[in-house]
C-alpha cells in the first residue's frame, strides 16, 4: 500500500537534490570544517555557500547574520534566553517559544482572534508594559494562519522592543525580504522545507543582542559552538535554493489543492468548519468535524495508508487539548474533531482525490459508530 | 541512514505507521548505545553534538541545583572548551569554579580531585581521554572519590567511546562523528535519579530532557556506528599498530613525543624542537597529510593550546605541538608513508628556516 503523506507541517521528505548534495559530505569529504587542512577547507566552503543561500532565501543582508543550529527549537530557545526583561509572545506559539517564555516568568501572552490573527488591541495594551522582546510566529503550525509581521514588528519597534518571528512554517512560500522589514530575529528548521532533520538556522540582524547559547569552540563566530553538521548544512543550502527557485510557484499550486479539499469535503460532509482561514498559508489546512472523534479519523486514515495529524506532531499522543485551537476559541465539540492536512511540492492531484474520498468515508464511519446525528 | 532521510522521513512524534517506525528506529539505536555503555536505554538523551551534551551536563546540573549547599564545581584544567567555557556562566549562577591542575600529559590524577573535593562540591568534570594528547585519566577512581563526597561526576568520553570501555559514571557525553557516525548527533548519559535542568525546551522529546524534532537519520547512523565498533574486536589493535608504525618511522628526525602514562590507541602527540606547528601543518597539507595542532574547534586561533599550558608546558613548546590521529581504516602503508612525508616536511622546514 502506497503511503499518502499529508503531514508536511510535521516533517517533509528530504528533496532528492538535497540528499544527493549531502552524500559526499558523509563519505569522502567528512573533515571537520574547523580544521586547517585542505579537505576541511572544502567542507568550510560548502558551509559558507549554504549560508549565502539561506541568507538569500530569507532576504538577509549579510550571510554572517545566519547561524546554523540543530533546528528551530534550539534557535527559539536561544533568542528567548537572550532576554532578561519582559517578553510578549502570541497565544499560538510553538512550544519551543511558549515553554521558554512561560518558564522565564517574565512573559505575557498576546491573544488571537477566532481566525488565529493577533488581537491588535490586546497587543497594543500589552506593549505599554515595555517588553524587551516580542515573539510572534509567521505561520501557525496547526491552523496555518499567517501574521502580519510588518504591522507587529512596527508596533514592537515603536514600543522599543525587539521582534522575533519563528518563520519555520512560512519560509519558502513567499518573499520574505527580512532585511527590509521591522524584524530582528527569525528562526527556521530544515526538515520543514525538504532539508534533513537536525539542522536549522537562526537569523539575528547585525547589532541585535544574542546570548551565546551553546558554549565551547569558536564556531559560528562564537554564537553557537559544536562541530558543524556539514552534510546537514549542505542539505539545508540546496533545499533553500530549491525554495528560491520554485517556492512561490509551488505555493500557488498548493493553494489550489487546499481550496479543492475545502470545497469538496465541505460538500461531502456536513458540520465541518475550516480553522484560521482569513489569511492562510497555502500548505496547512485545519478542518474541524463537529462532535467527531478526530483521533479515530486519523487512525482510520492511517489504516488506509494516509498520514495526517490531529494537532501538531510534538503533542501527538499526549492527549493534551491543543493550545492553539483553544486560543482561537474552538469549543470542545469542534476541537476534538480537528484534523490537520498539510501539503508539499510532492503532493499530487491524484493523492488529493484519494484523501478527499478517504476523509469523507472515515468521518462518516466514525460518526455512525458513535451514533452521530446531524442537525 | 539513507532510508530515514528519503522515504522514511516521518516525524517520530506523529501517530501513523511511518512515524511509529521512525520511533522504533530511534529506540533501537538507543538500545544499542545502552548496550555499549552499560546503562539503561532510558538514561540516554540524544543531542545535536558532544558540545551540547557536555553543556547540558554541566550547565544543566548547575541550574538544577542553584542556590543549594553545594556551591563548588571542580573542572579539570585540560577539559575541552565546551566544558571550560561554561565557567563564566556557572559563576554567574553563584558557583565557585575551581580548575584542577593536570599532569604534564594533560591527564588528571585522582589525587588532584581528592585534594580539592569536599562536601560542598556539586560536580566534578574531568574527561576520560584528552582530545589533544590522548592521555587517559583514571575516571573510575575519580568517580569513586566524587561519590564518597556526594558529588556528581561528569565525564566527557567523546574521544574514548568506541575505543575503550566507558566507565559507569553519573553523566557521560559522547559524539557520533568521532566514531564514524555522522556530525550533528551526540548523546548524554544521565544516570537514573540525576536530573539536570534541560537547556532546550518546548516539545517534550527525549523525556523532556531535550526538545526538538529528533534527528532520526543521525540517530540511526549513530546506532549503527556503535554497533560496528562493538563488533570490531580488532579495531584498537589495528589503530595502535598503525600509530606505532608511524611513530617508529619518525625516529630518524628526532621528534619529541609527549609521554603519556596511558593513552588512546590512535593518538600520536609530538613536537619538533624549533619547528612551529602552524607552519608544519601547512607544509604537511601541501604534502597531502591532514593533521592538527590543538583541537580542530580552535584551529585558526594563534593562541597556544589551553590544554598544554594547563599541563605546564612552556608557550614555546606548546606552539610546536602536533597531533596525528589514526583511524580504523588507516593502513600500515599509509602510516609509513605519512611518517616519510612528515620527515620530508621537517627537512624542508628546517632548511627553509636555516636559510632565513
Amino acid at each position: 500500500m502506497k503511503t499518502l503523506y499529508f503531514d508536511n507541517a510535521a516533517s517533509t521528505c528530504v528533496a532528492p537534490e538535497a540528499l544527493d548534495a549531502m552524500l559526499p559530505y558523509f563519505a569522502e569529504c567528512y573533515a571537520n570544517a574547523s580544521a586547517l587542512h585542505s579537505p576541511a577547507q572544502r567542507a568550510k566552503a560548502a558551509v559558507e555557500e549554504a549560508r549565502e543561500t539561506v541568507a538569500e532565501l530569507i532576504g538577509a543582508d549579510d550571510p554572517s547574520e545566519i547561524i546554523f543550529t540543530s533546528g528551530a527549537t534550539e534557535g527559539n530557545n536561544q533568542v528567548l534566553n537572550t532576554f532578561s526583561g519582559r517578553m510578549l509572545v502570541s497565544a499560538i506559539e510553538h512550544p519551543s517559544v511558549a515553554n521558554p517564555a512561560e518558564e522565564s516568568g517574565r512573559s505575557q501572552e498576546i491573544r488571537v482572534d477566532s481566525e488565529g490573527s493577533l488581537d491588535y488591541e490586546h497587543y497594543s495594551g500589552l506593549l505599554k508594559t515595555r517588553p524587551e522582546l516580542v515573539s510572534v510566529m509567521l505561520v501557525n503550525n496547526e491552523i496555518g494562519s499567517v501574521q502580519d509581521i510588518d504591522q507587529i514588528g512596527t508596533m514592537a519597534k515603536e514600543a522599543g522592543a525587539l521582534f522575533h518571528s519563528d518563520i519555520t512554517q512560512g519560509v519558502g512560500k513567499t518573499d520574505l525580504g527580512l532585511a527590509g522589514r521591522p524584524i530582528d530575529y527569525a528562526t527556521l528548521s530544515g526538515h520543514k522545507i525538504h532539508a534533513p532533520k537536525g539542522i536549522g538556522a537562526l537569523w539575528a540582524r547585525s547589532g541585535a543582542p544574542l546570548k551565546r547559547f551553546m558554549v565551547g569552540g569558536t564556531h559560528e563566530r562564537m554564537r553557537r559552538s559544536g562541530t558543524l553538521n556539514v552534510p546537514g548544512i549542505v542539505g539545508l543550502g540546496v533545499a533553500a535554493r530549491l525554495m528560491i527557485d520554485r517556492g512561490k510557484e509551488e505555493a500557488a499550486r498548493m493553494a489550489v489543492l487546499r481550496d479543492r479539499i475545502i470545497r469538496e469535503v465541505s460538500s461531502n460532509v456536513s458540520d465541518v468548519r475550516v480553522n484560521g482561514q482569513a489569511v492562510n498559508a497555502p500548505h496547512i489546512l485545519s478542518l474541524s468535524f463537529y462532535r467527531t472523534e478526530g483521533e479515530s479519523v486519523i487512525i482510520n486514515l492511517d489504516s488506509q495508508g494516509i498520514c495526517c495529524t490531529a494537532g501538531s506532531a510534538c503533542s501527538s499522543g499526549m492527549n493534551l487539548k491543543s493550545r492553539v485551537l483553544t486560543a482561537i476559541g474552538l469549543s470542545d465539540e469542534w476541537l476534538r474533531g480537528t484534523i490537520r492536512i498539510s501539503l508539499s511540492r510532492y503532493t499530487t492531484d491524484t493523492e488529493v482525490d484519494e484523501l478527499i474520498g478517504a476523509l469523507t468515508s472515515s468521518v462518516a464511519m466514525v460518526r455512525s459508530l458513535a451514533g452521530y446525528a446531524t442537525g | 541512514m539513507l532510508p530515514w532521510l528519503a522515504e522514511r522521513f516521518h516525524n517520530p512524534s506523529s501517530l501513523y505507521a511511518g512515524a511509529r517506525e521512525a520511533r522504533m528506529a530511534i529506540d533501537d539505536a538507543r538500545d544499542t548505545l545502552a548496550e555499549a555503555l552499560g546503562c539503561l536505554s532510558g538514561e540516554i538523551v540524544f543531542t545535536s553534538s558532544g558540545t551540547e551534551a557536555a553543556n547540558l551536563a554541566v550547565i544543566g546540573t548547575a541550574l538544577a541545583n542553584r542556590g543549594g549547599a553545594r556551591n563548588r564545581i571542580l573542572i579539570s584544567a585540560a577539559e575541552h572548551h565546551c566544558v571550560i567555557h561554561t565557567r563564566p556562566l556557572l559563576e554567574s549562577f553563584g558557583y565557585r569554579v575551581e580548575l584542577l591542575a593536570v599532569e604534564r600529559d594533560a591527564s588528571l590524577s585522582p589525587g588532584a580531585v581528592e585534594e580539592a573535593i569536599g562536601d560542598d562540591v556539586l560536580l566534578v568534570a574531568a574527561m576520560h581521554a584528552n582530545n589533544e594528547t590522548g592521555a587517559i585519566s583514571d575516571v573510575e577512581r575519580i568517580q569513586a572519590i566524587a561519590r564518597e563526597h556526594g558529588a556528581l561526576y561528569f565525564c566527557d568520553a567523546v574521544q574514548t567511546f568506541g575505543l575503550l570501555p566507558t566507565p559507569p559514571v553519573d553523566l557521560i557525553a559522547i559524539s557520533a562523528h568521532k566514531l564514524y557516525g555522522p556530525k550533528g548527533i551526540g548523546a548524554l548519559v544521565v544516570r537514573a535519579g540525576i536530573k539536570p535542568q534541560p537547556t532546550i525546551i518546548g516539545g517534550g522529546q527525549e523525556r523532556e530532557m531535550r526538545a526538538g524534532t529528533e534527528n532520526v537519520a543521525g540517530i540511526v547512523g549513530f546506532g549503527t556506528a556503535v554497533r560496528l565498533a562493538m563488533n570490531d574486536e580488532h579495531r584498537v589493535a589495528r589503530i595502535s599498530a598503525a600509530r606505532d608504525r608511524f611513530e617508529a618511522g619518525l625516529s630518524s628526525i628526532s621528534p619529541v613525543f609527549t609521554q603519556c602514562t596511558s593513552r588512546l590507541p590512535g593518538h600520536s602527540h609530538l613536537r619538533f624542537s624549533g619547528l612551529d606547528a602552524e607552519s608544519m601543518l601547512i607544509n604537511l597539507d601541501l604534502l597531502g597529510v591532514d593533521a592538527g595542532s590543538g583541537a580542530a574547534c580552535s584551529s585558526g586561533s594563534i593562541e597556544p593550546s589551553h590544554v598544554l599550558l594547563a599541563a605546564g608546558w612552556p608557550e614555546s613548546e606548546a606552539k610546536e605541538a602536533l597531533r596525528f590521529t589514526f583511524g580504523k581504516d588507516t593502513s600500515l602503508t599509509e602510516a609509513v608513508e605519512a611518517a616519510s612525508r612528515v620527515a620530508q616536511a621537517v627537512r624542508r622546514y628546517s632548511s627553509a628556516s636555516a636559510k632565513a
